[in-house]
């Protein structure tokens, strides 16, 4: 567990110190005594700060290399990675396209590629889910009256 | 086989690029036209904009879709729109006064009154009401001022938000009265009112709904409001005008488009707003629901109108300082 | 007279035949949900909210919160038949639950856990109908300080309570009050923390960020392996009706988990896991036999179940009266709320009583409702359980994706709850809790403008919040728990995180 929560530690740190900054520079105090906008994010940065440090002292001092027992792979597969990127790949790509090819084609292409990249289905099984799922989900969102974003194919 | 597999999923596809459209052409409107609330569903703005949508639909013949875009206090939705074409399709309603006061609370960098295109107001209300609790001893606005007089900075308002219209009308009505009192934000008008309820400030500034709800349910008093004349809802209510102290009275919902739409769909546009306006349904919603005015103005009134709110705004600004 | 008042007015809305329609569909999905491992309640209820705009207020919040209480009774499925919790409060339930199940016991294991529920819920709801208007009253005489101190305590408490090491709960909950800092300040009016970004100028909003940290993160763990069939319990279920000893045995640990799970429902971050936990700690105490649990004992199935849906029950009373969010799916009402147009607080029983005790009406015919649902309609259930993973993912994604997107239609809460998905996703890999972070999210600038809120009102004496006593009381018991990590053991409890450790083992 050392290097994680060395790795998890230090971004916090990282964090905390940028927060408590911005926190004083928005100014700690307002007239009459009253807190100002700063004084909430410095006071939970330097939290942020401590607690973090509480985390990564003892993970420094831990001897283990992260070979001993309790230690878990990162990523139990080899293609962890890339099934994880693929589908925040997907994710993003969803979100991007959505209001240039409108509800139907988007919803029809992601469906698409999360069937086929991931865990790869037949053509078939991908063909009929994805068209089923996009024409019955469409019908709803209609039904519902859900303003559905427009592409510029019109649809 | 896998041929024939990847013929069905061709054959899909082009099922799916069927639905093409028949936009693109024909007078306008032949499109669905699209109201933009800069506020998330549930509020006044959301409320009139769908009550609008079957009166206009049937007045312009084409379907109008409500959309909200909420956040950046109005900046999104009005940005979004001021940057989509000028074609008529997309227009926005808004409170004018919140542009206004958002303007000079530096969330806009340029005036979007002035930098979209006027097409008309739909509803119109009295800005702001100040109120007590029922039990409180101030009967009048006199009576609070006289209090405040005697112990300067110790009574203690509540209203529903730092900025915005409902903090300027509480600098505007203390500085006007002479008195000093301090001023507690809340997070929209119901906290706010609620700590009016449980003794906790003294008085309040709120909304016009807000205020005849709680005034018909006995728990409130409202001392004084921001309006043109004496409001019907709540007619024994003086104006910050009778009073003798000179605020901004109503405030009113404006729809704008794009800058750079032609006259002709402009006209067209303000044509339809003034016939949906008629309808009874939506007279009655505005009328019994949300106790506003379902008061027309046409392109040019509704762009006096703004101006006349920004100049009093900027004079408010100016002497604050 | 007044409780038979809101009995009746509550059960005349409940059976409007449109609400129970949507009390139907609520307690459906929730069990749905609830059965499928990988998306718990405050993401189903995230992204099922746009969907419900067109709804009223009270029949779209009735729905939703069928889908909350309704994945308790589909997460006690999953733990009987699977060993695998379908959501956090569910984990207690795998101990007994499954061994049972292996035993060929899952039916009584099944029928007492449902049966249970349903009797923790009516007893919840009971105490409900009487506390709730009183509370309410009460909350009309906390003002800033009272706010201060109840807030504080909370959160404490939310930390304090939370599963895993408490350095790191702390340490979330930190970064969830930065999170909470992000935006417009309400008492100057000003950016926080913006980069001028206008989206964020109001704030994160907490949908995206929910759907993200408990929806897509899930799914993103279950994606880096390669998708095998889950082993199911295959057998037919069957006796699903508990015998009488069952029944003997039962009786005791469902009258005290009904209580139990009250309370701690009424304490922020009590509800759900803690509430199970703390039933089957107790059980074990009181018990002759405490060896017999974990080796399927019906005793350690009932308890728990019962209580955790009592204490699901009992968080509504502190949000509708409050506004005070005691767990993540309440702190995603708020919200919910909100966006339908409705203030909670002391006010709402009175300005909207239709709603307040609509919902409570709606409550407990959606218990009978999910009564039926789960144990004569147990094979239909047990058959989505089969449905492959490869066909499932897509479409969690995809209704996370258009849920995201129009709260706001907005295409940056996609990728809001894109990045929030990868964070909770590392949160899982590096052993951080995300559900302090929710919370304290959510709480943080609820306590910053009630502290400001004060020190307007004092004129900048913190001795405001000794002075009244309410807020004194508070702001001493988190100091209490703050300085004594051992005070719940003085108790009789031991800390949920030393007891997940240990069953793992």
């Amino acid at each position: 567990m050392k290097n994680r929560d060395l790795f998890s530690s230090l971004f916090w740190l990282t964090f905390g110190i940028l927060f408590a900054s911005g926190g004083l520079q928005h100014g700690l105090m307002e007239p009459e005594g009253v807190p100002g906008r700063g004084a909430l994010p410095f006071i939970a940065g330097v939290f942020a700060i401590i607690l973090s440090l509480l985390v990564l002292i003892p993970a420094l001092k831990r001897k283990d290399k992260g070979h001993s027992e309790g230690h878990k792979v990162f990523f139990p597969e080899r293609n962890g990675l890339k099934r994880l990127l693929i589908a925040i790949g997907l994710l993003a790509f969803y979100g991007f396209f959505l209001k240039t090819l409108g509800y139907p084609l988007t919803t029809f292409l992601f469906l698409v590629g999360a069937l086929k990249l991931i865990e790869p289905q037949e053509w078939k099984t991908t063909a009929i889910f994805s068209l089923l799922t996009t024409t019955i989900s469409f019908a709803i969102f209609k039904v519902l009256h859900v303003n559905l974003p427009i592409g510029i194919l019109g649809f | 086989m896998k041929k024939f597999q990847a013929l069905i999923f061709v054959f899909c596809l082009v099922v799916s690029f069927a639905f093409i459209p028949w936009a693109f052409s024909g007078d306008f409107p032949s499109r669905p036209i699209k109201i933009v609330v800069n506020y998330s569903p549930g509020g006044a703005h959301d409320i009139v904009a769908r009550a609008l949508q079957a009166p206009l639909a049937e007045a312009l013949k084409t379907t109008v879709i409500v959309e909200n875009v909420p956040g950046g206090s109005t900046k999104i939705g009005t940005t979004s729109v001021r940057k989509s074409d000028p074609d008529g399709y997309t227009l926005v309603i808004q409170a004018v006064s919140a542009w206004v006061n958002y303007y000079y609370g530096k969330v806009y960098d340029y005036k979007p009154w002035v930098e979209l295109t006027p097409i008309a107001s739909v509803v119109a209300f009295p800005s702001w009401v100040i109120e007590v609790q029922a039990e409180s001893p101030f009967k009048t606005w006199q009576d609070l001022v006289k209090e405040a007089k005697k112990r300067p900075g110790e009574l203690t308002c509540s209203g529903p938000s730092a900025s915005g219209a409902l903090a300027y009308g509480y600098k505007v009505a203390t500085k006007a009265a002479g008195i000093k009192t301090r001023y507690v934000p809340f997070k929209g008008n119901k906290p706010a009112q609620t700590a009016l309820l449980g003794g906790h400030v003294d008085f309040s500034i709120t909304g016009t709904q807000n205020s005849v709800h709680m005034m018909q349910a006995g728990k409130t008093r409202a001392l004084a409001i921001s309006s043109n004349g004496r409001y019907w809802a709540i007619p024994d209510v003086p104006t910050f005008t009778e009073l003798g102290l000179s605020a901004p009275n109503n405030g009113f919902l404006g729809i704008y488009a794009p800058d750079g739409l032609s006259k002709d769909i402009a006209a067209v546009l303000t044509k339809g707003f003034e016939k949906a306006l008629k309808d009874p349904d939506y007279v009655d919603l505005v009328k019994n629901r949300y106790f506003m005015a379902p008061e027309y103005m046409n392109a040019m009134e509704l762009n006096k109108a703004a101006l006349a709110v920004d100049a009093m705004m900027e004079k408010i600004k100016a002497s604050s300082k | 007279m007044e409780f038979m008042n809101h009995i009746s007015l509550a059960f005349s809305i409940a059976f409007d035949p449109m609400n129970l329609l949507f009390c139907f569909v609520g307690v459906f999905i929730g069990t749905f949900i609830g059965v499928l491992p990988g998306l718990g309640p405050a993401a189903s209820i995230s992204l099922l909210l746009p969907v419900t705009f067109s709804l009223a207020p009270v029949q779209a919040i009735i729905m939703l919160a069928g889908i909350y209480y309704g994945a308790y009774y589909g997460g006690s499925t999953t733990s009987i038949l699977m060993n695998v919790p379908g959501e956090a409060a569910a984990i207690v339930t795998c101990l007994d639950g499954y061994e049972m199940a292996k035993k060929g016991r899952a039916g009584p294991a099944l029928g007492i856990a449902a049966m249970g529920s349903f009797i923790g819920a009516t007893i919840s709801l009971i105490l409900m109908i009487f506390l709730a208007p009183l509370l309410a009253e009460v909350a009309l005489k906390f003002g800033p300080p009272e706010y201060v101190g109840l807030i504080f305590f909370g959160m404490v408490m939310v930390t304090y309570l939370s599963k895993g090491s408490m350095v790191k709960a702390l340490l979330t909950a930190s970064v969830g009050i930065l999170l909470g800092c992000i935006g417009m300040d309400i008492v100057t009016g000003r950016e926080r923390f913006t980069l001028g970004i206008d989206t964020i100028a109001g704030g994160i909003s907490i949908i995206p960020m929910v759907m993200g940290l408990f929806g897509i993160s899930e799914v993103f763990l279950n994606l880096e392996k390669s998708i095998k069939a889950a082993g199911v319990l295959t057998e037919k279920v069957k006796n699903i009706l508990p015998t009488k000893q069952d029944w003997k045995d039962s009786a005791g640990p469902i009258v005290r988990g009904s209580f139990l799970g009250f309370l701690l429902g009424l304490i922020p971050g009590g509800g759900g896991f803690l509430s199970s936990f703390a039933s089957y700690a107790m059980e074990k105490r009181v018990a002759k036999h405490p060896a017999r649990f974990g080796t399927g004992d019906i005793r350690g199935v009932a308890g728990p179940e019962t209580a955790n849906n009592a204490g699901a029950q009992s968080a509504f009373i502190p949000l509708l009266t409050m506004g005070i969010p005691c767990n993540v799916v309440m702190a995603v009402f708020i919200g919910a709320l909100m966006l339908h147009g409705v203030t909670i607080g002391p006010m709402l029983i009175l300005e909207d009583p239709e709603l307040f005790w609509g919902v409570i009406g709606s409550m407990y015919i959606g218990n009978a409702m999910l009564l039926i649902l789960n144990l004569p309609l147990i094979g239909m259930w047990i058959k989505l359980l089969k449905v492959p993973y490869p066909l499932l993912f897509p479409l969690i994604f995809l209704f996370c994706l258009i849920g995201a997107y129009f709260v706001g239609n907005n295409v940056l809460d996609i990728y809001t709850m894109i990045l929030f998905g990868v964070i909770g996703y590392l949160f899982k890999k590096f052993d951080y809790e995300a559900a302090p972070l929710i919370l304290a999210f959510v709480l943080a600038p609820m306590l910053e403008i009630a502290f400001r809120q004060s020190m307007i009102i004092s004129r900048g004496s913190p001795l405001i919040f000794l002075s009244r006593p309410i807020s004194a009381t508070f702001v001493i018991c988190a100091f209490g728990l703050l300085v004594s990590p051992g005070f719940l053991k003085l108790l009789g409890m031991i800390r949920p995180g030393d007891f997940v450790q240990r069953s793992e083992d």
